[in-house]
């Protein structure tokens, strides 16, 4: 994506947060930063700072904020929902940006993959594969995991690779259609 | 009360010492706990992002399971609590929501009522036992060391879900009532990074040392956490996340701690599992 393309604005996007799940709050931000002074990723990673990026979906940088890394460095400590003086849950307008760039299909990044994987999971065993897991959101870059995971394997830690898949998986995907089904019909 | 043991996707795999652990101190307790192969993973929050109904069907659908037994259900993962108290906020407060879920419950045959408490393992300790009883009970006090309580961020915040005590003080009387010295220190309601680890895993390291290193600062020889998510980082993450090169900190469950002091063996508590030695623990308490 260009300089020019994630420049653009667009002056509805903050409509669309409010509109999503755990979005409304993003119509009375004041930027006053308290998130920011309040996160935990943000003291260790300057690079992520909450009101820069909640400002720049408010003034309509759709494509920038979309886009990036960022929304998916969140740790979900909930801090700035706690510290927000308007209580607008900044962590919870992550999350409906978070929804709308999965909606999107933005793939590419750590976090899309991350999220994704979860359902996918889920309808299979019924639970998360901790041994799949890293590997799908990492993909090569798990040779970097390789020390701590034998240090894990000697411990007899290493998750299993076909978890026992819990009774009734198939009623999960029998209520995933449901929904789905349902969403479709919209 | 009744209970239903909910480990969770970390308890079954990389933390399967604090499930078993936490099962070994609620039968020496007397609690009536089963556990129930059908449940399924609670979404972790996670799923919300990509499909809120999904996550929310999940989670009512162990509740009827629950219900279903008459058992409340205890957890001893923070994310699972939060997740599945918000869960129980949202449909509460949405009925529409609450019928059409139940809708598809009962193509299944189960129904959500609503009834089902979620409560953590250190809640029912609180609440069902209480430091009182449980002091009486502690036969091996853990002396001689300096425990510094980790609660993690999901059993305390936010507290429009988790409940108005900000700061809770529980697992630091805990840590006295089992015999040790309980540590203060600013990082005790940090967040570890876990929910990072993969998406920014140098980012996430640099906050579980912040916290390890504000603990050590502060005297610490080992921690506690109720938290099995938090564990995988403060523990098992430990060695990469060490870049000072500071003494390794153990870091106990809070089952482990408490199954401790209670004069259960190192081996059926698991503490060979946890990733960072616990020898000088263990020493102390011979000694």
């Amino acid at each position: 994506m260009s300089a020019a393309e994630k420049n653009k604005i667009d002056y509805c996007f903050y409509k669309e947060i409010a509109e999503q799940p755990k979005g409304e709050g993003i119509t009375k931000c004041l930027s006053c930063g308290t998130c920011s002074s309040t996160c935990q990723v943000f003291s260790v990673n300057p690079d992520y700072n909450p009101r820069k990026l909640i400002q720049k979906a408010v003034l309509g940088l759709r494509d920038d904020v979309l886009h990036s890394e960022m929304i998916w460095i969140c740790a979900r400590c909930n801090s700035c929902i706690e510290k927000c003086p308007k209580g607008i849950k900044p962590g919870d307008i992550i999350m409906a940006l978070r929804h709308i760039a999965l909606k999107e299909g933005i793939a590419n990044y750590k976090g899309v993959r991350h999220s994704r994987f979860f359902k996918k999971s889920i309808l299979m065993t019924g639970k998360i594969n901790e041994m799949i897991l890293p590997l799908n959101t990492l993909r090569l870059g798990i040779v970097s995991q390789v020390p701590q995971s034998i240090r894990m394997l000697f411990k007899g830690k290493l998750p299993p690779i076909l978890p026992k898949r819990i009774k009734g998986v198939k009623d999960l995907k029998r209520l995933n259609r449901l929904i789905e089904n349902r969403r479709a019909k919209k | 009360m009744k209970y239903s043991l909910y480990p969770g996707c970390a308890g079954e795999a990389t933390t399967k010492e604090a499930w078993s652990a936490t099962s070994r101190v609620l039968d020496f307790l007397g609690m009536d706990v089963t556990e129930n192969d059908a449940y399924s993973c609670c979404g972790a929050g996670i799923v919300e992002e990509e499909d809120p109904e999904f996550e929310y069907t999940l989670n009512a659908r162990n509740f009827a399971l629950a219900e279903k037994e008459e058992r409340d259900i205890v957890v001893i993962c923070n994310t699972c609590l939060l997740t599945m108290l918000n869960t129980k906020k949202t449909l509460a407060e949405n009925q529409t929501l609450f019928r059409q879920v139940n809708a598809d419950l009962a193509e299944i045959g189960l129904e959500y009522k609503g009834e089902v408490r979620i409560k953590h393992f250190m809640w029912l300790l609180r609440d069902d036992i209480g430091l009182d009883r449980l002091k009486e009970l502690v036969k091996v006090p853990i002396r001689n060391v300096k425990i510094a309580p980790f609660y993690g961020c999901h059993i305390v915040r936010p507290s429009e879900i988790i409940g108005d005590d900000k700061e809770p003080d529980f697992l630091s009387r805990l840590i006295e009532a089992c015999g040790a010295e309980e540590v203060d220190y600013d990082h005790k309601y940090n967040c570890c990074g876990f929910h990072i680890l993969l998406n920014d895993q140098a980012t996430s390291l640099k906050m579980t040392e912040k916290c390890l290193s504000n603990a050590e600062k502060a005297a610490a020889d080992m921690l506690v956490t109720p938290c099995t998510l938090c564990h995988i980082s403060l523990d098992g993450y430990q060695k990469p996340a060490n870049i000072n090169h500071r003494t390794e900190i153990p870091v106990l469950h809070l089952a482990q701690m408490l199954g401790l002091a209670l004069g259960l063996g190192p081996k059926e508590l698991g503490l060979d599992k946890n990733m960072v030695g616990v020898d000088k623990v263990l020493s102390n308490l011979r000694a």
